[in-house]
């Protein structure tokens, strides 16, 4: 016998052949095109396509990305303190605090805050050193965390006497107040007010002076809506192929139960229970990989004890997300759901 | 009292464009609990006469009723709870669910017809599947899957699942066309003793003489139509 001439689909599905063979072309195309658009937004995300860079040429080259580079600028600053000129000196100090706080954060020993890179706790006396040279003693009262890195490097807090006295300013003159308000994206409104009611100040507003972090924030979230619609869809074709699949390997004990008396609806319902206890094992398994992902990016990309990008999952999104889960599988029983409702019993029993 | 099976100027027609006539006007009647036969020529319409009156199909003209009831003003879904509640079905070919063991093709009738879910009735419908693969023999086999028994034994399986919800007609199609004599002859038997100790009333479509010629009364359909309805004297004789 010939085995090579033998179509096993032609002898399980006789008359689903040529559909079939259209779907699975169609299904290749399809997760074809959704692997290549993620690899691609995977590959125009900085953060992302910088770290898989580095492996790569650590794995390729044994030794630690970068070092020609540090190497480079090391000697650069080497360069700076051999002038003996004082600025060239106190450039190349500032360059070598860079230089090591980058080798520590890419080593994994950021150091969130000032306090953390030199060593103060509260109660500690510190000598602040002001651009004029001069100096102001104080104590530490205690350490903040204002959820930015960069912030938390440069920012220093004092009473006003404190600041005025340091500066040689008077205690009733500020140079700029900044404000915090609940919801950041009304800052244009809030600035409106301001202006109206203090005509005499300059208001500024974070959105004005951040257009294009503003921007590239509605790419990334346009980005974000973009692959959940398509793994939405991914998602919504490769549940409804399987349950038709299934519908035409069951199609026999369908036909037969039906024969039995078994009304339409039931003979459907089989396909939707199918559907559902699909999409809760599907929304339960992809809630916990999640949830563990999430955990392993922030333990992953962080900076000391604080994450660089914090998630925080809430129950309400966890929840709207598991019900759009479950619906997307009922929703794709419709077509199994449809088919055995037209099956037609005669044609299974006179099949044998 | 209503007939048992009341068939009146049946036609059935297939195909749009060109229509092929299967039965050109059939009219027969069951009045009581008969064993009978309806034999005819591969094509002669006879398979397409018992999808009718096993409510698989419907009739382009004329009425079916059963029991009493013309099938034909029935709803689908009525029509399956009929099917479900008043007919039992053999076919050539067993049909067993391979999923399930011996015991629960039996019961499956009856979880169509909703006993699952009432916990009385599962425990008399469990007795009574007892009962059954008992009286057909294949009690032994009861917890082995429907892949594991002999040919024999599973059609055997297929007249206890017809029988599972006490049905008043039982519709058999080609029974004994896929089995061997020895097995021909036992379905055969097992359908006499039925129709006896039940009082089922047996439609035994087949295109075996030998069979038919066991049956109380043959229906011969030719070409569409009822050739011969005849009464089978030679049981009767000593």
């Amino acid at each position: 016998m010939d085995f090579s001439k033998i179509n096993i689909e032609e002898i399980l599905f006789p008359e689903m052949t040529g559909w079939l063979l259209a779907a699975k072309i169609f299904f290749v195309l399809f997760n074809l095109g959704v692997i290549a658009f993620i690899v691609y937004v995977w590959s125009s995300t900085v953060y992302l396509r910088r770290l898989f860079l580095w492996d790569l040429v650590e794995f390729f080259t044994f030794r630690a990305y970068n070092v020609k580079l540090i190497e480079k600028d090391w000697n650069k600053i080497k360069k700076r303190l051999l002038t003996q000129n004082p600025a060239q000196m106190k450039l190349a100090m500032i360059e070598a605090d860079l230089l090591v706080k980058d080798v520590l954060f890419r080593i994994g020993y950021p150091g969130k805050d000032l306090a953390e890179q030199n060593g103060l706790a509260p109660g500690d006396s510190v000598r602040l050193v002001l651009a004029d040279g001069s100096t102001v003693e104080t104590v530490v009262e205690g350490v903040f965390d204002l959820g930015a890195q960069a912030a938390n490097e440069r920012s220093v807090f004092s009473g006003l006497e404190l600041a005025s006295s340091a500066l040689g300013r008077s205690t009733d003159r500020v140079s700029a107040v900044e404000t915090q308000i609940a919801d950041v994206f009304a800052s244009p409104e809030v600035a409106a007010s301001l202006r109206t009611a203090f005509p005499q100040l300059t208001v500024s507003e974070w959105q004005a002076k951040n257009s294009d972090l503003l921007t590239a924030l509605q790419s990334q979230s346009t980005s974000s809506y973009m692959i959940q619609v398509f793994v939405i869809i991914a998602v919504m074709l490769g549940i409804a192929s399987t349950l038709a699949i299934s519908a035409v390997q069951k199609t026999r004990q369908i036909g037969i139960l039906k024969a039995l008396g078994m009304s339409d609806s039931k003979t459907g319902l089989v396909f939707l229970y199918q559907a559902g206890i699909l999409g809760v094992i599907g929304t339960l398994l992809g809630i916990a990989v999640s949830l563990a992902l999430i955990a392993v990016f922030s333990s992953v990309a962080k900076s000391g004890d604080s994450g660089l990008f914090p998630i925080e999952p809430r129950l309400g999104f966890v929840l709207l997300s598991a019900g759009i889960g479950i619906a997307i599988a009922l929703i794709s029983a419709i077509i199994p759901y449809r088919k055995t409702a037209r099956l037609d019993p005669i044609q299974v029993i006179q099949g044998g | 009292m209503a007939d048992i099976i009341a068939v009146s100027d049946v036609t059935k027609e297939y195909g749009t464009a060109v229509k092929t006539k299967a039965l050109r006007g059939v009219a027969f009647r069951v009045e009581g609990k008969e064993f009978l036969s309806i034999i005819g020529q591969s094509g002669s319409g006879k398979s397409t006469l018992l999808n009718l009156l096993g409510l698989l199909d419907r009739p382009t003209e004329g009425t079916v009723s059963l029991l009493g009831t013309d099938v034909g003003a029935l709803s689908k879904k009525e029509r399956a709870a009929f099917r479900n509640r008043y007919l039992g079905f053999v076919f050539q070919f067993h049909h067993l669910l391979p999923e399930f063991s011996v015991r629960e093709n039996l019961l499956i009738p009856t979880w169509i017809g909703g006993s699952k879910n009432n916990a009385r009735a599962t425990t008399e419908t469990h007795r009574r599947a007892e009962e059954i693969l008992d009286f057909l023999g294949v009690g032994q086999v009861a917890d082995k899957s429907a892949e594991q028994i002999s040919g024999g034994q599973k059609q055997r399986v297929a007249i206890g699942r017809a029988l599972m919800n006490s049905p008043d007609i039982l519709l058999a199609d080609e029974p004994t066309g896929n089995l061997d004599t020895e097995n021909s002859a036992l379905v055969y038997d097992l359908f006499r003793r039925i129709h006896n100790e039940m009082g089922t009333t047996f439609v035994i479509v087949t295109h075996d003489r030998a069979i038919a010629q066991q049956t109380d009364r043959i229906i011969e359909v030719r070409d569409g139509l009822i050739s011969q309805d005849v009464r089978n004297d030679y049981l009767a004789v000593p």
